[in-house]
């Protein structure tokens, strides 16, 4: 019946009606994991046994009369950096080669309750640190839509899997980017909410202040049904988290009339660096909600200039912070080379066990941190931080949204940016202003290139307007078409 | 500002990174390229800008309610790369 097609919207019906079991799905998309993702590489731990048990159990709870969850039974994949109780979560990191966490994270805690069965772990940049998803010490992920291409990153796992038809949905996160990029370079759905919207008990800490877990899906229906499953407060275990107005019924209120909404277009995120695909695409999107009634007009966000330095100051300051615990004693890799000395252990077991790119973080971040240069760096991008805010704070007093490309570009060769941090960085600039700000993000496809690999566009909001994002996002998929792409493979 | 020699010795030592050898050269060169990117910064005007302190958010704090939710051999002992006698083995410490 070729269910992997299908989204999570019409699985769900489907299963509602009792036309399918969850038995049957779990095995369509584990049969399409099976056939596909040797070449996409998507996964790090597929676990089949673990998601057949729970698609069992759905189908006798729904067998006995119980109300469920619209997503009871819909399979989800999960980034290996959130913590499933005794399945792998390795972070792509040797580091964690072989670690089984205690207890799960709030939001797979959330997935249990709404009966989401959950095929396995996927594929990340080491600690999330990277754009590429080639940084993972696991191996590559293949973009979907050209096996030599990157799917983008870190989340690139969560959003190769599901521009490959694997799973209908799935979970990254995002600290500068990492759920939206790869979004934009698979040519689905991803939304990077508010901070504080969603619990961050269990997501493996890269940089706590801006961190945000957040879904992925093949259209914006199917992404708000996610998002209703997983926002919440925590209050036991993550003090950053909020109630949210939206609590839980985001996807009860989509409505996609875009009506005298207003939406700003910042010019600095137009400029230099930004192809001519790209660029020309995100404004055909700027003229598709003009023509559906929105006020669209042009403002100006200069501070993107420094939103770089800014966001790899805080970010290489929290990671070298957060990374410290890592040293070989109480779990993860343990140097075999230590001899009788407890400093060396901790020295090799982190030199062994950290790739390239997060020690280049952790350095950074340390010098960033250390006497002499606190006040120049970390204390500045600190103050520059609120900068940014009450600029967007500003904007928002004027639009409703606004709309921004991802990336400079759309999805590069495998091996062509790996030589050169600076250039990956680069690639950051549309995204990491977000996470400054706090403020959620939504991407989805808007156009596919010469080369036909998506492109695609941000839609950034106020602080918990999350509703606005996806209503409007709603309304661009029902104009232009482009939902539920799932890659030929 | 250009890091020194001496300085990435330094912080590889705050670190607890070991950056001898032939990957030294290599990652002095990424350090100094990302360095003259941030450095940008000094460049930005806060005018009165000086304070960090978060004045939107509340402390949020709950009652300190002690629970055992697991002992030590189901918590450390499944992911300790030494787990003896109760606790996680290691290099003596004192003499």
């Amino acid at each position: 019946m070729e269910l992997f097609k299908k989204t999570a919207a019409e699985l769900s019906d489907l299963l509602a009606k009792k036309e399918i079991s969850a038995v049957e799905l779990t095995k369509d998309v584990l049969a399409r994991t099976q056939a596909v993702d040797e070449k996409v590489g998507g996964y790090i731990t597929v676990a089949a046994d673990a998601a057949l048990a729970q698609a069992e159990a759905v189908d006798a709870k729904r067998a006995s009369g119980e109300a469920l969850s619209p997503l009871a039974g819909i399979p989800v994949a999960v980034k290996d950096n959130i913590c499933t109780r005794g399945t792998l979560t390795t972070c792509a990191s040797k580091m964690l080669y072989n670690f089984k966490p205690p207890y799960n994270a709030t939001v797979v805690d959330k997935l249990a309750a709404h009966d989401v069965v959950v095929t396995g772990k996927v594929n990340m940049d080491e600690f999330a640190m990277g754009s590429s998803c080639e940084n993972s010490a696991m191996h590559v992920t293949h973009n979907p839509h050209d096996l030599t291409r990157v799917p983008g990153g870190s989340s690139g796992g969560s959003a190769a899997v599901v521009a490959a038809g694997e799973v209908p949905l799935s979970l990254g996160s995002d600290t500068g980017g990492s759920i939206r990029q790869p979004a934009s370079f698979c040519g689905v759905v991803g939304l990077k909410p508010t901070y504080g919207a969603v619990s961050r008990y269990g997501l493996i800490a890269f940089a706590s202040s801006l961190d945000q877990i957040g879904p992925f899906g093949r259209t914006v229906e199917d992404t708000a049904m996610l998002l209703d499953a997983i926002t919440g407060y925590d209050p036991m275990h993550d003090s950053t988290s909020v109630k949210t107005p939206f609590e839980g019924s985001v996807r009860a209120n989509l409505n996609p009339d875009m009506k005298g909404m207003k939406i700003g277009l910042p010019r600095e995120y137009f400029g230099e660096g930004i192809s001519d695909e790209v660029r020309k695409a995100v404004l055909a999107a700027a003229d598709q909600y003009k023509a559906m009634g929105a006020e669209v007009f042009e403002i100006s966000l200069p501070l993107v200039e420094y939103a770089l330095p800014i966001y790899y100051i805080l970010s290489s300051a929290e990671a070298s912070s957060n990374l410290a615990r890592f040293d070989g004693v109480k779990y993860g890799y343990r140097t075999p080379n230590a001899g009788d000395d407890l400093i060396d252990l901790y020295v090799k077991s982190r030199s062994e066990g950290f790739g390239a790119e997060v020690q280049r973080r952790i350095m950074l971040g340390t010098y960033v941190l250390s006497s002499g240069y606190y006040d120049a760096y970390y204390k500045k991008a600190r103050a520059a931080q609120r900068k940014i805010k009450e600029e967007f704070a500003n904007a928002f007093q004027t639009c409703d949204m606004i709309l921004t490309p991802v990336a400079p570009t759309t999805a590069y060769e495998i091996g062509s940016k790996t030589t050169d941090p600076l250039a990956m960085y680069a690639g950051d600039i549309c995204t990491v202003s977000v996470n400054i700000a706090g403020l959620p993000g939504l991407v989805q496809p808007c156009g596919f290139d010469s080369a036909n690999m998506p492109i695609g566009m941000q839609l950034i909001g106020r602080p918990f307007g999350e509703q606005t994002l996806l209503n409007a996002g709603l309304a661009f998929e029902q104009a232009s078409g482009l939902r539920n792409i799932i890659a030929a493979l | 500002m250009a890091i020194t020699r001496q300085e990435m010795e330094h912080i590889a030592v705050l670190a607890r990174l070991d950056i001898a050898g032939e990957r030294f050269d290599r990652l002095a060169d990424d350090m100094q390229n990302i360095v003259g990117m941030v450095d940008k910064l000094q460049q930005l005007d806060l005018g009165d800008i000086t304070d960090v302190i978060n004045t939107e958010r509340k402390n949020a704090l709950r009652e300190d309610v002690v629970r055992q939710d697991y002992t030590p051999d189901e918590l450390i002992a499944p992911n300790a790369p030494d787990f003896q006698a109760g606790g996680v083995a290691v290099p003596r410490v004192v003499e």
